[in-house]
């Protein structure tokens, strides 16, 4: 039972959360409108600064937060700041605000860091780039919505800052915009998320609905837990509000129509398709790929380390209702178990570093979501490790992006087949990627390892054996494709004059480099269960449990063991096994044929049966009809053309007519 | 008695008597007998301020109007050559409809002014209507004084001269032709000396 | 003697008349300015009825708050309108005059478009540009 906290008691970062959002938002309008055409050094030394401005501000929230709230004891909700944006009506408000809870702080950690960090890197890495300062303004716009969606008190909040994150990759995707690919791919993005959001914003309208109709529009009473403090009384649209057991009692009882499926299930499987894609889940996931069209510092922050996870940070903030609807978790577990398996297949064949690194990211993103799939609220290990996994996963993914951004940078290509031998030229970037590398693959005691085995506990504790096998299985794929990269790219041969050419990089690029390697060995000591957790029961997952992690670690080995195998030397027995699978092969090198399945059902069947009747209605029948409206227009002044003399005295004589008429007219209203 | 005997058959015929001159003004072929006509009717008006009490605006009326804007007018005529020439007729449609507007105009006017009740008032007592308190009621600043009127008409009298002497100019500053586009091509051509245009168009001689 | 002068005057003008008398001289120049073909011609108009308008003023002050000037005042300014609006207009004649040739407002009449077929205008226009561009390069080119 926690009390009510008085605000006056709060610290200054608490009382002032605001900040943390506002610095980025300054910068951009800073940046975008002012200094973009003055000096690149000053928009991109004012962006970081902002960026880091914000980390600082974060930093103040955490400590504060865990000060007030100690780790291992319970985590109440606050919203320190808030003021009322939208009144429909009595008990029916959205506000604007800021939450602090376990996984908002979590989250804006994360997202300030990185961003801070690729924003460091970008000054090195756009360097000359005509484009710099929006570049930077953009990445500001980024941050900005990113941290709004984080701390969105709200579910409608929520959506607008999805839209706005999910506009801010869509320019940044497109960023060279001369490149025909690069405009294809940041449409590509734009419209499937706005599709699966279609699917988010009717899950939102629904649970605003019976939020508000269930109770009459006014508030149920909130349980201990949730709330220690809010700027502004609870209103249906309040994740709050939503999470309460006494809503989620009432709603989870009504029937959608007579299928037996719960309308609290298709509402949340509805905030799931949203959800999955913004996070690329199968089959939404086809824009991620494509998105690696973008600078590659915007691959690692916004694609790999924090939009992509918004998904999963949707459904962790949900997922009280989710655990009471149960069939709609069920379907986040599967859905990220097979997005998990299948891009880690998919992965193993692809030749583009970037690409290879996208299909990794969609395999991580399918692991946190299974994760979050396999929890309960009575057993909510998997909670904790989905948040622990998107902690690690972004310091190491954003490594492994920024890393291969190096690469690019030095070779001009992102062929893996183009490099090679790079291991003496660039040995820091060497260093670190390898760092990434092991932690992505689950190699104690690097980080990726604790949170990897403990998605594998929760999966296996509360018994989904076929989910398990599939991400042990995972886990033996994602060592394999990683040190395939990893080996082409940096040992052997020179591939090209380019690649043995290549310089290290600079300090304000290899510096950012460093540090994500760091925390990239040491986010795995994290106790994350202290911090993170849900629900009365504190689970947590003490040391290390052999049962799974030598399977793990076997897992791993048994892959990094065969891309030695493959990889070193001679590439003929990577060809031999390719040739010998065949049309296998071929199918997992054309990634399933499924952006050709979206082709052929958009391109043939949408466009041949729906588009082409609605355009032949648009050019005969409304055409038509302006057509018709404009010939009557002429047709009118063609009939009355006689009056129009041009004579002086022919409109005197018309006008004094038409005087006199409007005297009668007003002597006769008048008298 | 005689005094209002006379003074009503005074009215009358004076009355009679703008009437003629008005429609002479609006009906002859000779415009400049058009002119004296009008001015003519003028002078009558003038005769009706003095009817009216108002002596000092009779002056006025002889001073500016008949002296000064008749003569205006009649420079008018002499300048566009319009004294020498005859009137063209008006067409019989042109006639009819406007006929047909102004008896229709003057029988509403007429009808209103005959049904409307005027709060009539006279006591007999003489208005102050001389100069002296025209002029102090024109520079009047205070509650119903007139000297924001007066000195808008005046900054209207100025602009009025300073236009009249812009549009009337013989040549215009170079490059800058007063009339823009738009028009027929011929009249945005303001050098070509009139006896070398092509009369129809108004332009150069092609 | 005295009887016929009473005769007479009872037909003394009143409120009424004098409006009446107004009322006519200025449809008298309606009718001029409808008709009158020499823009002179109407200019005369217009100043008969302002002059009547002016009279009504006068009238007005006479009859209906003969303690005051305001009409007088009134007709002043209209007086004073009458001028300056004689000015321009003379000023206006005379340019007009020297650019056309004329001062018949029948054919002033460039308002109105000459071809009044369904697809004429754009052609037209079309000649109408044509020729001002001709007219405006061969200006430069002197």
């Amino acid at each position: 039972m926690t009390t009510e906290i008085d605000i006056q008691h709060l610290g200054f970062a608490l009382r002032h959360v605001w900040l943390v959002p506002a610095f980025p938002l300054v910068s951009f309008v800073l940046v975008g409108l002012f200094l973009r055409p003055l000096s690149q050094k000053l928009c991109g030394i004012v962006a970081t600064l902002a960026v880091f401005s914000s980390w600082m501000a974060a930093c103040g929230i955490a400590c504060e937060y865990y000060t007030l709230c100690p780790p291992g004891g319970e985590h109440p909700v606050l919203v320190p700041w808030a003021f009322e944006w939208l009144r429909y009506q009595p008990g029916m408000t959205v506000n604007v605000g800021v939450i602090v809870d376990p996984i908002s702080v979590l989250l804006m950690l994360v997202v300030t860091t990185v961003s801070t960090l690729v924003h460091l890197y970008s000054i090195g890495y756009m360097k000359g780039d005509t484009g710099f300062g929006r570049f930077f303004a953009y990445l500001n716009l980024f941050t900005f919505s990113m941290l709004g969606l984080v701390a969105a008190p709200n579910i409608l909040q929520m959506y607008v800052f999805w839209e706005l994150v999910g506009v801010s990759s869509f320019l940044l995707i497109g960023f060279y915009y001369q490149k025909p690919s690069a405009v294809a791919a940041s449409k590509k993005a734009f419209i499937v998320t706005r599709f699966a959001d279609l699917g988010f914003l009717v899950g939102v309208l629904t649970l605003g609905y019976f939020g508000y109709t269930l109770f009459g529009g006014a508030a149920p009473a909130i349980t201990a837990r949730t709330a220690a403090h809010c700027a502004m009384p609870l209103q249906p649209f309040d994740f709050l509000y939503l999470t309460s057991p006494e809503f989620l009692a009432r709603f989870g009882a009504l029937a959608a129509g007579s299928t037996g499926i719960t309308l609290l299930t298709v509402a949340m499987v509805l905030v799931f398709m949203g959800a999955a894609g913004k996070s690329a889940m199968f089959p939404l996931h086809i824009w991620l790929p494509d998105a690696m069209e973008g600078p590659t510092p915007v691959s690692a922050l916004i694609h790999a380390a924090t939009m992509v996870v918004a998904g999963v940070y949707l459904v962790a903030r949900m997922f009280p209702a989710f655990a009471v609807s149960g069939a709609a978790l069920l379907v986040v577990a599967y859905v990220g178990a097979f997005t998990s398996l299948f891009a880690a297949v998919i992965g193993t064949t692809q030749d583009d570093i970037k690409r290879v690194l996208a299909f990794s990211t969609l395999s991580q993103l399918g692991y946190m979501m299974l994760a979050l799939g396999v929890a309960t609220m009575e057993s909510p290990l998997g909670y904790t490790a989905s948040m622990f996994h998107l902690f690690t996963h972004a310091c190491f993914k954003a490594l492994l992006f920024l890393g291969a951004g190096a690469v690019i940078h030095a070779v001009h290509s992102n062929e893996i087949w183009d490099m090679g031998g790079l291991r003496k030229k660039m040995p820091i970037t060497h260093f670190t990627f390898l760092i990434a590398t092991l932690a992505i693959s689950g190699f104690w005691p690097l980080s990726g390892f604790f949170s990897k085995d403990e998605i594998l506990a929760a999966a296996l504790g509360n018994g989904h054996y076929g989910i398990f096998a599939v991400a042990l299985f995972v886990a033996g794929l994602t060592a394999f494709y990683m040190f395939r990269i990893y080996l082409v790219t940096f040992w052997g041969e020179h591939r090209t004059d380019k690649a043995s050419h290549a310089h290290e990089i600079p300090a304000v690029m290899w510096i950012p480099l460093a540090i994500l390697a760091v925390l990239s060995v040491v986010a795995g000591y994290v106790p994350m269960a202290k911090f993170v957790s849900i629900g009365a029961e504190h689970a947590e997952h003490h040391g290390i449990n052999f049962a799974i992690a030598i399977p793990a670690t076997l897992a791993a080995l048994l892959g990094t063991g065969t891309a030695l195998l493959l990889y070193t030397g001679s590439g003929s027995r990577a060809d031999a096994i390719a040739r010998s699978l065949g049309g296998v092969y071929t199918l997992v090198k054309k990634k399933f044929y499924v952006d050709e399945v979206y082709l052929f059902v958009t391109h043939r069947l949408i466009f041949n049966l729906v588009s082409r009747p609605i355009a032949w209605f648009d050019r005969t029948v409304v055409d038509g009809g302006v057509n018709v409206s404009g010939w009557a227009t002429r047709a009118s002044g063609h009939l009355f053309s006689w009056m129009q003399t041009g004579q002086v005295q022919s409109y005197g004589s018309w006008y004094a007519a038409g005087a006199m008429l409007v005297l009668l007219v007003l002597w006769a209203a008048l008298i | 008695m005689i005094g209002p005997a006379i003074y009503t058959v005074m009215f009358w015929v004076v009355a009679a008597s703008t009437v003629l001159f008005a429609l002479a003004v609006v009906n002859t072929r000779k415009l400049l007998r058009a002119a004296i006509a009008l001015m003519a009717a003028l002078s009558t008006t003038a005769g009706f301020y003095v009817m009216l009490d108002a002596q000092f605006l009779a002056g006025v009326q002889v001073l500016v109007y008949v002296g000064g804007i008749v003569v205006l007018i009649v420079f008018a005529i002499m300048l566009t050559r319009s004294g020498e020439l005859l009137e063209d007729h008006p067409t019989p449609e042109r006639r009819v409809v406007g006929a047909a507007i102004s008896i229709m105009f003057l029988i509403l006017s007429a009808a209103a002014v005959w049904v409307s009740p005027f709060a009539e008032y006279s006591t007999g007592k003489t208005p102050p209507n001389d100069a002296l308190s025209i002029g102090k009621a024109l520079l009047d600043p205070g509650p119903g004084g007139y000297v924001a009127p007066f000195e808008v008409i005046s900054l209207l009298l100025l602009a009025a001269m300073i236009g009249g002497i812009v549009i009337a100019r013989k040549t215009p500053p170079p490059n800058q032709p007063f009339t823009s586009g738009g028009d027929l091509p011929g009249e945005t051509d303001v050098y070509t000396p009139l006896s070398q245009r092509d009369p129809k168009r108004g332009g150069p001689v092609s | 003697m005295n009887q016929l002068l009473a005769s007479i005057a009872a037909y003394a003008p009143g409120l009424r008349e004098w409006l009446l008398l107004t009322s006519v001289i200025f449809s008298i120049g309606l009718y001029g300015l409808l008709t009158r073909r020499n823009a002179v011609g109407i200019l005369l108009a217009v100043e008969l009825m302002l002059n009547s308008a002016a009279l009504n003023f006068v009238i007005f002050n006479r009859f209906c708050m003969p303690a005051r000037i305001d009409g007088s005042v009134m007709a002043i300014f209209v007086i004073a309108v009458a001028a300056a609006e004689v000015v321009v207009g003379m000023a206006i004649f005379v340019a007009l005059y020297r650019y056309r040739g004329t001062v018949d407002v029948n054919r002033m009449d460039t308002m109105k478009d000459p071809v009044t077929s369904f697809e004429g205008p754009v052609a037209f226009n079309k000649e109408v540009l044509d020729n001002i561009n001709k007219q405006y390069k061969s200006h430069h080119d002197h």
